[in-house]
């Protein structure tokens, strides 16, 4: 009996250990309850029966994690396929200006870009920011400006609701550059402004006088309100950090598994959105 | 990876040896960055304590307040800060953690500042973990007083304008206090997207996990999950 049992054991330990690999190492409340029993448990090496209930407990907790990501996709799939219209119509007045993250590697893709900046010009997103640390999508910045530059009708070939209809796109495109290096280049030009000559008076620099020090550079466009973020990490990447103070950053995975639904369940969560302003 | 292994001290923190499993020592964050909100305060301790078996090496803190008025603000942080620096001292542990506060101390009331200098001298020479705390702190607000503390050295002839580049500037910024000033881990807890106007130059390559508010508040089991995610990524630093 204890052998058939450890045999058990193992393989609920086994598959637990897989679970574990794509799913962390445990969420929810439930843990918050288990984890104080682990010690307990766990440490009584004779009681085979507790650690087995334990473990099994662990699986449940688990495999309900497992169903919610499943769900999830589905989800995804219906809001793509107009089966679901929870998140329509969108209030597009919050979202002015949208910030998109690419990785560099994953940007070369161009047409993943295309397809990505067809979705959000159907949806009615007027001005984005595109950014990528190495400069790429600034490479293809003709490419992009002329496809989205002029008014288009409904696609036929997309499988976008008819009722979006594209809308005219404005571009900013951004790199590293823009980023660390312009607020470094932007110090100099008030140095050279206030301090290297000794009669001028020398202020105390205020936001106000770095934010026209980048204007003077090139950098005249607002802070986005909304920040997606594709691509193997959760990082902005390096996104020029002094216009994203009270962005709203939400991870969308990597660019070649963009989803439409996911996108219109973003904007749509952050319409919803209260922000304090650090307040 | 036997859990014990991952820890600084053998004989503590039992019964968060489980909490450990499945977590890789070479691959820990240098320095975490949380955002607390005010009901996940009291988790600091426990959190702490994680962060020195685990060798983490700076936990930085930005508490959300709800107040608006600002003497009560700054009071509610003397006795956070207060709290958490005595609270620190009383752990049992072999190398305590030293604890820094960023922000324009030139807001703060004299009996506020003589604690926090008192904090800071007593715990300097603790080794294990740094905790920097943020007290009237603003991202944007860090990246001026870099810039006038270069205008002062370029006044002084110290430097030139165009020897300024990312990595002076970096120099100049409120965390230069800490060996490991970029944080590699940003955890937020009270279910928002936003960095909130913090450390907005340092967090450029930092890993962005947002917790889901739920019930029953941000604790050392969502950390340990935080941290868990954090190594299951690919990260880059902006590179190939």
């Amino acid at each position: 009996m204890r052998y058939n049992i450890n045999d058990l054991l193992s393989s609920i330990l086994a598959f637990e250990l897989f679970l574990r690999s794509g799913y962390g190492c445990g969420r929810g409340f439930s843990e918050d309850i288990l984890q104080d029993i682990d010690g307990k448990i766990c440490g009584q090496n004779d009681n085979i029966v507790f650690i087995l209930l334990w473990h099994v407990i662990h699986l449940i907790v688990r495999v309900i994690y497992l169903a919610q990501e499943v769900l999830r996709a589905i989800e995804s799939y219906l809001v793509t396929n107009g089966f679901v219209t929870t998140y329509q119509p969108l209030n597009l007045n919050r979202v002015k200006y949208l910030g998109i993250v690419i990785d560099s590697d994953e940007a070369r893709q161009i047409s993943e870009v295309i397809q990505l900046l067809d979705w959000l010009s159907a949806i009615g997103v007027k001005k984005v920011c595109l950014y990528d640390r190495e400069g790429v999508l600034k490479k293809s910045k003709e490419v992009l400006v002329e496809r989205f530059s002029s008014a288009k009708l409904s696609n036929e070939d997309s499988k976008i609701d008819p009722i979006f209809t594209k809308t005219q796109m404005q571009f900013e495109f951004v790199s590293i550059s823009d980023g660390k290096e312009a607020v470094a280049k932007a110090a100099n030009l008030l140095f050279n402004k206030y301090y290297l000559d000794g009669d001028t008076e020398k202020p105390f620099f205020t936001e106000a006088d770095l934010s026209n020090a980048l204007k003077t550079l090139g950098v005249v466009e607002p802070d986005p309100d909304l920040l997606f973020i594709y691509g193997p990490a959760r990082c902005h990447l390096g996104f020029p950090a002094w216009r994203i103070r009270y962005t709203e950053i939400v991870h969308m995975g990597p660019l070649k598994h963009k989803k439409y639904g996911l996108i219109l369940k973003a904007i749509h969560k952050y319409t919803k959105v209260k922000q304090n302003y650090g307040s | 990876m036997d859990p014990s292994s991952l820890t600084s001290n053998k004989e503590g923190s039992q019964g968060y040896q489980a909490l450990y499993d499945g977590l890789q020592a070479d691959a820990m964050p240098k320095h975490v960055t949380l955002f607390l909100d005010g009901a996940s305060r009291g988790q600091l301790k426990d959190i702490a304590r994680i962060c020195c078996d685990l060798k983490i090496k700076v936990l930085s803190v930005f508490t959300f307040s709800s107040g608006k008025d600002y003497q009560n603000l700054l009071m509610s942080k003397h006795e956070e800060i207060h709290d958490v620096a005595t609270n620190i001292m009383k752990l049992d542990l072999e190398d305590l953690s030293r604890v820094s506060v960023i922000g324009k101390r030139t807001v703060i009331p004299d009996s506020l500042l003589e604690i926090i200098r008192d904090v800071e001298e007593t715990t300097k020479k603790n080794k294990s973990l740094q905790i920097i705390e943020a007290i009237d702190y603003t991202g944007r607000g860090d990246i001026i007083q870099a810039c006038m503390a270069l205008a002062e050295k370029v006044e002084h002839g110290l430097i030139q304008p165009d020897d300024v580049d990312e990595n002076v500037f970096q120099q100049e910024l409120e965390t230069k206090c800490s060996e490991f000033p970029n944080p590699d881990l940003m955890i937020r807890t009270d279910g928002k997207y936003s960095i909130d106007n913090f450390m907005l130059w340092q967090m450029a390559y930092a890993e962005l996990y947002f917790v889901e508010k739920d019930d029953f508040g941000f604790n050392k089991t969502k950390f340990i999950e935080a941290l868990d995610a954090y190594q299951k990524r690919s990260r880059r630093f902006g590179g190939k």
